[in-house]
């Protein structure tokens, strides 16, 4: 079948096919064949990973995204472009017909893609499962609700878009698939793709904004913003300076290579930005000279008697989901034909009150634990611990912002009773900053590894963080909104487990 | 039922259900009393001679200034960046 004979809207209500062997996957992609269909062909590598065996074409498939793109550029071309898509259901098990009615119980499952009626560009929304190599490394998924024939259905993974390259470009469709993923953590409302072109501000770009040749740094930052995720912006030149806590590592200040000047071929620093956010659930969007992907995942790579690497994980709209970074100082395609390097920018679209930016944060938190320890050492000697990791270099700091509804949530299961019970009748912040300290030892033996945190109000100035708590092996500070306090709440000195997202 | 009886019957409900509030009333009373304006938290154990206020303390004068400097630092090369002018097209 050629990709101009695929008929949108049948057969009714949809076909079921089975993924049994290597042919019965290179027909499905060349069914959907485009002039770039890596993005597709990457989908389907993903699904056949998580073991797919059974995929169900969901046809006349009526997607608000591509209605959206339909409406406001393809019902205007004098070429007849369908209205509707397909759309893939993947699942993990063998199904029959009579199935498509009455899904068995053990169905796996793994997510959906939908296809665009267009010859250029098929992706259109695309959640899938992330593949098992990497779901320990994926921090940004969400959960999405899934209506299969009158069957409910859910499944977990970050949301990925290919661009249309006509109504949207990578800027678009990375901006969309941040955004989705906000709008299933219930942070914004729903948007549909051409919403992303529509609302973009001409006035910060060049030439016309359809066919859309693009946006400019600035229309991106003003999209998130109208869109209601104003975004935290670094430039890789200029990135913050570390926290000098005694302890940290200092930030590398030279260029490996003296050619190379520009940060993105050295700058360390761009890990432990990036990773606050990733802890936290949010995707990071990355530029390059030309282009945009987001990041979606990293996973610690332990090096003997090297600092810890991190590789991380990335959606690229132009090449599929799910795909590992290497190096990011020398950041190529598969096939070596693009080069990523060097990253320019950082964009982090975030929830609006998250004010607070992590680097001051971390900074106040580290100081602020160790001379916590300090002062009460000598009446609770299981203090000592945390300054006893600082002395033998064996003490790191995680950040990451997270409800202050799910803090309260999780701290039953993860931390001693007392505490869990403080925090839990405590006043915070909706969101918080909080920073743990982390046992590096422990953390390589694959250990509960955290030691004390502090918690702070996601709403206070960078220029003086307010600490709502903080927390060393054995006792517990915390503030009240009366300006009194809650001290010394006493408690187990056990490590326990991390509260940000993914391993530490 | 004679016209006194009636009188009569409407003012025992009347008297009856002024009872039953005036009880209801009382019972309120001796409810709010019983409750505390005492915070539910648990109370803690002082330890004699250790205090901790506000951590913004803990920190040594030197310390506090370091800390000013940093912070003031961080936020003006924030505010540099972002006033960095971008032209580049991402497509």
């Amino acid at each position: 079948m050629s990709p101009s004979d695929i008929l949108w809207e049948q057969p009714d209500p949809g076909q079921l096919l089975l993924l049994t062997s290597d042919q019965d996957w290179t027909t499905l992609l060349e069914r959907y064949a485009s002039l770039n269909n890596t993005p597709l062909k990457r989908c389907f590598e993903v699904a056949r990973a998580s073991g797919a065996l059974s995929v169900v074409i969901e046809t006349r498939y009526v997607d608000l995204d591509f209605r959206s793109e339909y409406s406001a550029f393809y019902s205007r071309t004098f070429e007849s472009v369908s209205d509707s898509a397909h759309r893939l259901h993947f699942f993990g098990t063998q199904l029959a017909e009579h199935h498509l009615w009455g899904l068995p119980e053990d169905h796996r499952y793994l997510g959906y893609v939908v296809v665009r009626p267009s010859t250029i560009a098929r992706v259109g929304r695309a959640l899938l499962c992330a593949p098992p190599g990497l779901k320990d490394s994926v921090r940004t998924m969400i959960r999405d609700a899934v209506n299969f024939f009158g069957q409910s259905l859910e499944v977990e993974g970050v949301p990925f878009v290919q661009q249309d390259a006509q109504v949207g470009r990578c800027a678009h469709a990375a901006a969309w698939m941040c955004h989705y993923s906000a709008y299933r953590r219930g942070d914004v409302a729903r948007r549909p793709m051409a919403e992303f072109s529509l609302s973009a501000e001409p006035g910060l770009g060049y030439g016309r904004p359809l066919p859309s040749p693009g946006l400019t740094v600035q229309q991106l930052l003003e999209l998130l913003r109208v869109l209601g995720l104003p975004p935290m912006f670094y430039h890789i030149n200029n990135l913050p300076k570390s926290p000098t806590v005694p302890w940290a590592l200092p930030d590398r200040t030279d260029p490996i290579d003296p050619n190379k000047k520009e940060h993105g071929y050295w700058d360390t620093r761009i890990f432990r930005i990036c990773c606050r956010f990733l802890n936290s659930g949010f995707p990071v969007m990355v530029t390059t000279g030309d282009h945009v992907f987001v990041l979606c995942g990293y996973r610690r790579e332990t090096q003997e008697g090297k600092p810890d690497w991190i590789q991380f994980v990335r959606h690229d709209d132009q090449r599929g989901p799910y795909l590992q970074v290497g190096d990011i100082f020398d950041d190529k395609n598969d096939d070596g034909t693009y080069s990523y390097t060097p990253w320019q920018t950082l964009i982090v679209p975030l929830p609006d009150k998250l004010w607070l930016p992590p680097e001051p944060v971390e900074y106040v938190g580290g100081l602020f634990l160790q001379r916590f320890a300090e002062q009460v050492k000598s009446n609770i000697s299981e203090a000592q611990g945390l300054l006893d990791l600082i002395d033998a270099k064996q003490l790191a700091l995680r950040s990451y912002a997270i409800t202050s509804n799910a803090f309260k949530t999780a701290s039953q299961n993860r931390l001693d009773p007392t505490l869990a019970r403080e925090y839990r009748l405590a006043r915070f912040s909706r969101f918080v900053w909080v920073v743990e300290a982390i046992d590096r030892t422990l953390r390589r033996s694959g250990q509960p590894c955290v030691v004390g945190e502090a918690v702070f109000d996601a709403t206070s100035s960078e220029q003086l963080p307010n600490c709502l708590a903080l927390h060393v092996p054995g006792v517990a500070w915390i503030a009240q909104t009366d300006g009194k306090f809650r001290f010394p709440v006493r408690c187990v000195p056990n490590p326990y487990l991390s509260g940000g997202v993914g391993a530490p | 039922m004679p016209c006194d009886a009636k009188a009569q019957t409407l003012d025992m409900s009347r008297t009856n259900q002024l009872a039953a509030r005036r009880e209801l009333y009382f019972r309120g009373k001796t409810m709010k009393a019983q409750q505390s304006d005492k915070s539910p938290l648990p109370a803690l154990t002082p330890i004699e001679g250790l205090n901790v206020e506000e951590p913004l303390n803990l920190l040594r004068p030197e310390e506090r200034r370091n800390l000013k400097r940093e912070l003031d630092e961080m936020a003006r090369s924030r505010r540099e960046a972002e006033a960095n002018s971008h032209t580049l097209r991402l497509s």
